[in-house]
């Protein structure tokens, strides 16, 4: 069954979930832009609040578009599970708006640009390197996200590129680590490793499923792979802390030398 | 069930401690040669009356060794100056101060490194950098600064999201019967 191209049509745009979807995300920056600015008059801290949205709604859309795919297996409904998987595309391209977002206020409205670069300590650097590789892979990701490119590279190379997302995650949360500044609340930390948790789980099932179908192994020995896989994922996310330390625990881990004192000039 | 949440609670609790959070900023000193990264906590948004801790993170070779002077100054929206005890570690500097009202500060950090200076590394290093302080005791209304633009583009972009919203249910009927498998089209050309 080969769907055949149509001409742009509005009627067809306002039919397609896809453009409910990137529609809503460009109309939540703006609100995020504008709501912002109306509540913080200090235009750093504004910069700062900005950079930082930004970069979490690109991190949730990631996580929704990664949690599409072992999700359906336990959508019973065949029309949702259709619509569920038609709009992950959508959900990419705007965690890669996003990310673009993000990255261009850090650079150009934090830092300052390019050559601001060489004053960040080696920390900060790799983190924004880390960065810079996940915004490359989310934005390979959204400009092969036209049907036209992925009929001209083909569905199984295209499917083959859409592997990066989980480097990208992965890469993503070592970031977030390095360099986030909100991970250090524990309420934070322990929302991420419930989502993190969630997201193992059900890749984990997924594999464990597709080991049992493909090679038709016993229901003790998938829930056995079930269960190794998911500990040991969430094992080591949960040990990242320990072998990488965030670049702000670096800064108070300092004793130094105590010099002056409180004195009126 | 219960095993996991044991082994997640085991894990979280041995390897994440309290802590408040910090942002940064980028800031070069006056002959725009040294760079450092300041760090205001509480978030970058201090509060009046609250304690912060002022953080330089200084990126300068020689500092980490070298046996240098350090001061660092807050001056408040009267003029009034105040030198903070610092902690120095390496090319890192921390205070704590507590702003007493809301408004604009200056904060400065002035270094001798005690050394006779490169081009690239001068002996004195001074950096300053302006601190608004809004968290905390009450503003007077007549200090905001409005910014009408966010406020008409607010009101729109919330229009436009609602508009959307009620397109969506609207055509919800449409909408699913477009929605097609991805996969087709494109086996054909495997």
């Amino acid at each position: 069954m080969k769907r055949t191209v149509q001409p742009f049509q509005i009627e067809s745009l306002v039919q397609n979930l896809r453009f409910y979807i990137l529609a809503s995300s460009f109309l939540v920056s703006l609100i995020v832009l504008a709501w912002l600015r109306v509540e913080i008059p200090a235009d750093q801290l504004y910069v700062i609040r900005l950079e930082q949205t930004y970069g979490l709604i690109s991190t949730l859309f990631l996580y929704s578009a990664l949690l599409i795919s072992p999700l359906l297996l336990l959508i019973p409904k065949v029309e949702a599970r259709r619509q569920l998987k038609f709009s992950r595309r959508a959900i990419g391209v705007s965690a890669a708006c996003f990310a673009l977002l993000h990255s261009a206020i850090a650079l150009w409205g934090q830092l300052g640009g390019f050559d601001k670069l060489s004053f960040l300590p080696q920390k900060l650097l790799w983190a924004f390197a880390i960065g810079g590789v996940v915004l490359a892979i989310l934005a390979a990701m959204a400009i092969t996200s036209f049907d036209t490119v992925i009929r001209l590279m083909t569905f199984r190379r295209w499917k083959w590129l859409q592997r990066f997302g989980y480097l990208a995650a992965l890469l993503l949360i070592i970031h977030v680590w390095l360099i986030g500044t909100h991970v250090s609340y524990v309420w934070i930390q322990w929302t991420a490793v419930g989502a993190l948790s969630l997201l193992f789980g059900l890749e984990s099932f997924r594999f464990a499923k597709t080991l049992r179908d493909h090679y038709r192994l016993s229901k003790a020995i998938a829930v056995v792979i079930f269960c190794a896989v998911w500990m040991t994922s969430v094992g080591a996310v949960a040990l990242i802390p320990r072998y990488l330390k965030s670049y702000h625990s670096d800064q108070h881990s300092g004793t130094g030398q105590i010099h002056g004192g409180a004195n009126h000039e | 069930m219960n095993r996991y949440f044991v082994f997640l609670i085991a894990i979280g609790c041995l390897l994440f401690v309290p802590r408040t959070a910090q942002a940064h900023v980028v800031i070069s000193d006056k002959t725009g040669k040294v760079g450092a990264v300041l760090h205001i906590s509480p978030d970058d948004a201090p509060a009046a009356g609250s304690s912060s801790s002022i953080f330089f993170d200084v990126k300068m070779s020689g500092l980490s060794s070298d046996p240098h002077l350090v001061n660092l100054k807050v001056t408040n929206p009267e003029g009034e100056a105040t030198f903070i005890p610092t902690s120095v570690d390496g090319s890192k500097v921390a205070g704590l101060y507590v702003f007493p009202s809301q408004g604009v500060y200056d904060i400065n950090l002035i270094i001798d490194t005690g050394r006779s200076g490169t081009d690239t590394e001068p002996r004195y290093v001074s950096f300053s950098q302006s601190q608004r302080v809004l968290a905390g005791q009450s503003v007077s209304p007549l200090d905001r600064t409005e910014y009408t633009w966010a406020e008409v583009l607010l009101i729109l972009s919330l229009g436009g999201l609602a508009v959307l919203i009620l397109f969506l249910i609207a055509k919800r009927r449409t909408i699913a019967a477009y929605t097609h498998d991805e996969r087709m089209g494109y086996n054909n050309h495997k």
